[in-house]
């Protein structure tokens, strides 16, 4: 066998670390935690068949785009909060008391208008979820003034006394005045911003029977650790490959990066692999011109056929 | 465990830091204003002069909103911290 991994775990507590040792390399490999190990739904995505171009993948999107927008609302809503205060407050004092009080009036719009916007993605939330069939998000209790509308808070330790802006106490005993609503958590919202298209890369290699490790780090060479998207290995034949991928724009600092690790960790292959297309030139034409990189680019719309044919072609002898 | 006052959750910004109370308790620096965001939780004998300095810690950037909560004594805001990290953050 040309390759033989051993799994040390014995003596971490937080990390399992793995080093893979082959005739010319030893590599130590120290995985990060990702939210897909515990997400039942994350996995379910992922193991979608050519999810790239599925329908499915634009609707996760959706719940993506509207989620992100809660959060804003969310945050507006406590700006909107604090003008509101300062003016209840008599602050600033260039306004007469009836600019003052019609301003009060359309912030307190505001807080209301934003309050039923996040509402009504929550719902829609909840409703694309019951479409596809796929559970990503979570339900919260948010806490708005009964008042003013203004949001105060998803915990019951953070609550002040009373509203921070028009000053009423809400009686949070009472269920009535606690606003659910459903929307993906920054973690799962933070995976499902990049860190999918990794496993999603992983899944593919698995299957043209390569052995994958996602989401940490290896030392290299020199000593010095690389933050890499996957590791791959051929146990037949001893073939390492390490991976980018990368969802948005790809410039040259990435080509550089993993050049450089390429090197450093003395890889068989680097991959970069992204949805969109490449549009340098000279970027497209150093990874075609440097012996073991690979590019695979305008990946948005491939089927997972598409793709491993693609990696194969670069693998070939 | 006594909280004698909490700021409720309010932008990072050094007006409202101005207004934070100077007595031992805890402070939370969120990337928004929901409990999954929370990045930091201390606990500080002066809560106003450890915000003013980490306001100015540019390696915190991404920290958008904070709040704070007085105790009796600073042993309280220790463990007051030490049960919300492991209860929000660990």
């Amino acid at each position: 066998m040309a390759i033989t991994i051993e799994q040390l775990d014995n003596e971490y507590v937080d990390q399992n670390i793995s080093i893979l040792v082959g005739k010319n390399f030893i590599l130590k490999f120290t995985p990060q935690k990702s939210s897909l190990d515990s997400s039942e739904s994350l996995q379910k995505l992922i193991k979608t068949p050519d999810l790239l171009s599925n329908d499915l993948n634009r609707k996760v999107r959706g719940l993506v785009g509207m989620s992100k927008q809660i959060i804003d609302l969310l945050s507006e809503s406590i700006k909107t909060r604090e003008f509101y205060s300062r003016l209840n407050n008599g602050n600033p004092e260039t306004l007469t008391p009836d600019e003052s009080e019609s301003l009060i009036k359309y912030l307190s719009n505001q807080l209301k208008e934003k309050k039923d916007e996040i509402i009504k993605k929550g719902n829609a939330i909840g409703k694309l979820e019951k479409e596809i069939e796929l559970y990503l998000a979570q339900d919260n209790n948010l806490y708005f003034c009964k008042s003013c509308n203004a949001y105060l808070g998803d915990s019951f330790e953070s609550l002040p006394s009373s509203c921070l802006s028009c000053g009423n106490e809400t009686d949070w005993s009472d269920a009535q005045n606690i606003t659910n609503v459903r929307f993906i958590d920054s973690k799962i919202l933070a995976y499902l911003d990049g860190l999918w298209f990794e496993d999603y890369i992983a899944k593919l290699l698995n299957k043209i029977d390569w052995k994958t490790w996602c989401h940490g780090s290896i030392m290299g060479s020199s000593g010095i650790d690389h933050q890499v998207d996957i590791l791959a290995i051929n146990s037949s034949d001893g073939r390492v490959i390490i991976c980018e991928c990368k969802t948005a724009k790809i410039e040259k600092k990435h080509a550089f990066d993993l050049s450089a690790q390429f090197y450093d960790i003395k890889s068989s292959y680097g991959f970069l692999f992204s949805l969109e297309a490449v549009s340098n030139v000279r970027l497209t034409q150093y990874m075609k011109g440097t012996a073991g990189l690979c590019l695979c680019d305008d990946l948005k719309a491939n089927t997972d056929e598409q793709i491993m044919v693609k990696i194969k072609n670069f693998l070939k002898v | 465990m006594n909280i004698k006052q909490k700021s409720g959750i309010l932008s990072w910004t050094e007006d409202n830091i101005k207004n934070a109370s100077n007595e031992s308790g805890v402070f939370i620096l969120r990337t928004s204003p929901t409990t999954d965001s929370i990045k930091f939780i201390e606990a500080s004998q002066y809560l106003k002069d450890a915000l003013l300095i980490k306001i100015k810690d540019a390696s915190i950037s991404e920290i958008k909103f904070f709040d704070w909560y007085t105790t009796h004594t600073f042993d309280e805001a220790k463990k007051l911290a030490n049960d919300w990290t492991e209860k929000y953050i660990s």
